[in-house]
């Protein structure tokens, strides 16, 4: 059951952890099972990359897929997102990036970033600023501070580009150095990012949305994630209500038309 | 000369860092000049022990008050409120504070917070976040996070006030991890506090203000620093234009009568609250 406090804690800085949900057996569980699923990710692929990094991760394994309906994360999900919210896609990542220049997932305007949606990160391995923990900026998935800080498109996104004289590790913001066990709930409008990383950095990433109630958010889901509207069956035939809540009403949705949504800005 | 992606990072994050400005051979003749200001304070008056603060220092010592000029601070003030500011007084400050909560020195709402104050700090000691430097919480000084961050006058001013369910030092914030040499211009809006400070921190202080243009900005500088309205003759004779033009306008300024400021929040009882707590624990 989600706190005032944390709601407040969310609603002001875009962000909330929670420190030591899971115990180390639940954490050693997820992680093992998450290997699993990478070691027949590794096994299927010839490429060489050693970036691991599929998309409806957390569906393709039943144990992984009880995260979906766990209280810890239900429970605080729907107490950011009120009851009705939708699924919105699983990643499991083994990854090598150096580095992941700020961005905010969702930018946009007033109504866009209104339109709340929230990645829920759980790292398997003790991260730092100094190895490539998520570091983001609080209070900025919200206007103003969220179109300030990429004055005409120019946001650090590489090392030469300094709109604030600053390069990326040092633009003021706040790390999330976790250890297995904590989660961190991010709103998608909140500038983040990631520098120092380690090679060999796990996560699993849940993600959800608010109901859509408008052709906007509607148009936006499926800009960003056109697969959310063709949920897999072990998701929409779970035994689990509230999972079943959270996806049965996606294909009618895809289907739906929509505008067609227009990008606040050209990431490519 | 402030680049424009400075200003940027000033108007959007609410403060601006100069790494190394000073170099080591500076920082050591402004630490011995303060020193003397300093011991001067102790020996005038012992039991102040180990805390030292005084309201008017730079102005005490030539060398110290030639800060005001120099380009590296006068250009950066110029640089962010425009050529026409006034000076706000100083400050010098020995402390053991161990912590000192969650504040913003000039709350307010849209029109208090479009009166720009800044304040300049130059730390003597190196420090981080286990040490006692300034956290910030960037872009602060503007709504709504600004007034988001003070839900009914309840921020965490105090261990067992936890608006947001963590405590101060827990407050997701940037640390402004400094060494001797470094320079921090801050708004004085800004949400900002200090954690896990060490005894006998070193600071200067100066600040600066945009010269005020309504009788409500009057009115605030009147109550958060009336004392600035009495410059010292060393500022009003000093024989550099630069500073005579920071302070001759004040004494006017000074008389001329104001309505009552209405402050924002009652940060005067946080701050008797603070003095209670720290006073137990030193």
């Amino acid at each position: 059951m989600l706190s005032p406090e944390q709601k407040a804690h969310f609603d002001t800085f875009g962000f909330l952890i929670l420190r030591q949900a899971f115990t180390s057996d639940e954490i050693d569980k997820i992680t093992s099972e998450a290997e699993n699923l990478w070691a027949e990710d590794r096994k299927k692929t010839s490429s060489k990359d050693r970036q691991i990094n599929p998309d409806g991760f957390l569906e393709r394994n039943p144990s992984l897929m009880e995260l979906l309906d766990d209280d810890r994360i239900q429970e605080t999900i729907e107490g950011l997102l009120g009851p009705a919210f939708v699924w919105a896609g699983s990643e499991g990542q083994i990854t090598h990036h150096h580095e992941h220049g700020w961005h905010p997932d969702r930018p946009g305007d007033e109504e866009e970033v209104s339109y709340l949606r929230i990645k829920v990160m759980l790292y398997l391995d003790p991260l730092n600023k100094d190895n490539g923990c998520l570091r983001v900026i609080p209070g900025s998935h919200r206007l103003p501070l969220h179109t300030q800080i990429e004055p005409e498109n120019r946001h650090q996104h590489g090392e030469y580009v300094k709109p604030f004289d600053v390069s990326g590790p040092d633009i003021p913001g706040f790390p999330f150095e976790c250890r297995p066990g904590d989660v961190i709930f991010f709103c998608q409008s909140l500038w983040h990012g990631m520098f120092n990383g380690k090679d060999g950095r796990r996560y699993v990433a849940l993600k959800f949305a608010a109901r859509p109630t408008m052709d906007k958010h509607l148009a936006s889901l499926r800009y960003y994630k056109k697969d959310i509207f063709e949920p897999s069956d072990a998701l929409l035939k779970s035994d689990r209500p509230r999972i079943r809540k959270m996806v049965e009403d996606l294909p009618r949705l895809g289907a739906k038309k929509a505008p067609a949504f227009v990008p606040f800005r050209d990431d490519n | 000369m402030l680049a424009p992606e400075q200003k940027a990072h000033f108007d959007v994050f609410g403060f601006l860092i100069f790494r190394q400005a000073f170099t080591p051979k500076e920082i050591d003749k402004i630490a011995s000049e303060a020193k003397i200001i300093w011991e001067d304070r102790r020996n005038k008056n012992p039991s102040q022990g180990e805390v030292l603060s005084s309201d008017e220092f730079v102005e005490l010592r030539p060398t110290l008050t030639n800060l005001l000029v120099d380009d590296r601070i006068h250009g950066t003030i110029a640089g962010l409120l425009g050529p026409d500011f006034i000076f706000a007084g100083s400050e010098g400050q020995v402390t053991s504070h161990r912590y000192h909560g969650w504040h913003t020195d000039r709350p307010g709402d849209e029109e208090e917070l479009s009166y720009l104050r800044i304040k300049v700090m130059i730390y003597l000691d190196p420090l981080d976040k286990d040490s006692g430097c300034l956290r910030v919480i960037p872009g602060s000084h503007q709504l709504p996070l600004h007034q988001e961050i003070e839900p009914e006058e309840h921020h965490q001013h105090a261990e067992n006030v936890k608006p947001f369910d963590v405590t101060g030092p827990d407050m997701p914030c940037f640390p402004l991890e400094c060494r001797p040499g470094d320079v921090i211009f801050f708004n004085h809006s800004l949400w900002h506090g200090m954690f896990n400070g060490t005894k006998g921190r070193r600071y200067i202080a100066l600040k600066f203000a945009a010269r005020p243009l309504t009788d409500k900005q009057l009115a605030s500088l009147h109550y958060y620093t009336k004392h600035m309205f009495e410059p010292s003759d060393s500022l009003l004779k000093s024989d550099n234009p630069s500073i005579r033009r920071m302070v001759e306008d004040l004494p006017r300024l000074g008389a001329k009568k104001v309505p009552a400021f209405i402050p924002y929040s009652d940060d005067f009882k946080a701050s008797l609250y603070h003095q209670r707590v720290e006073n137990s624990i030193n």
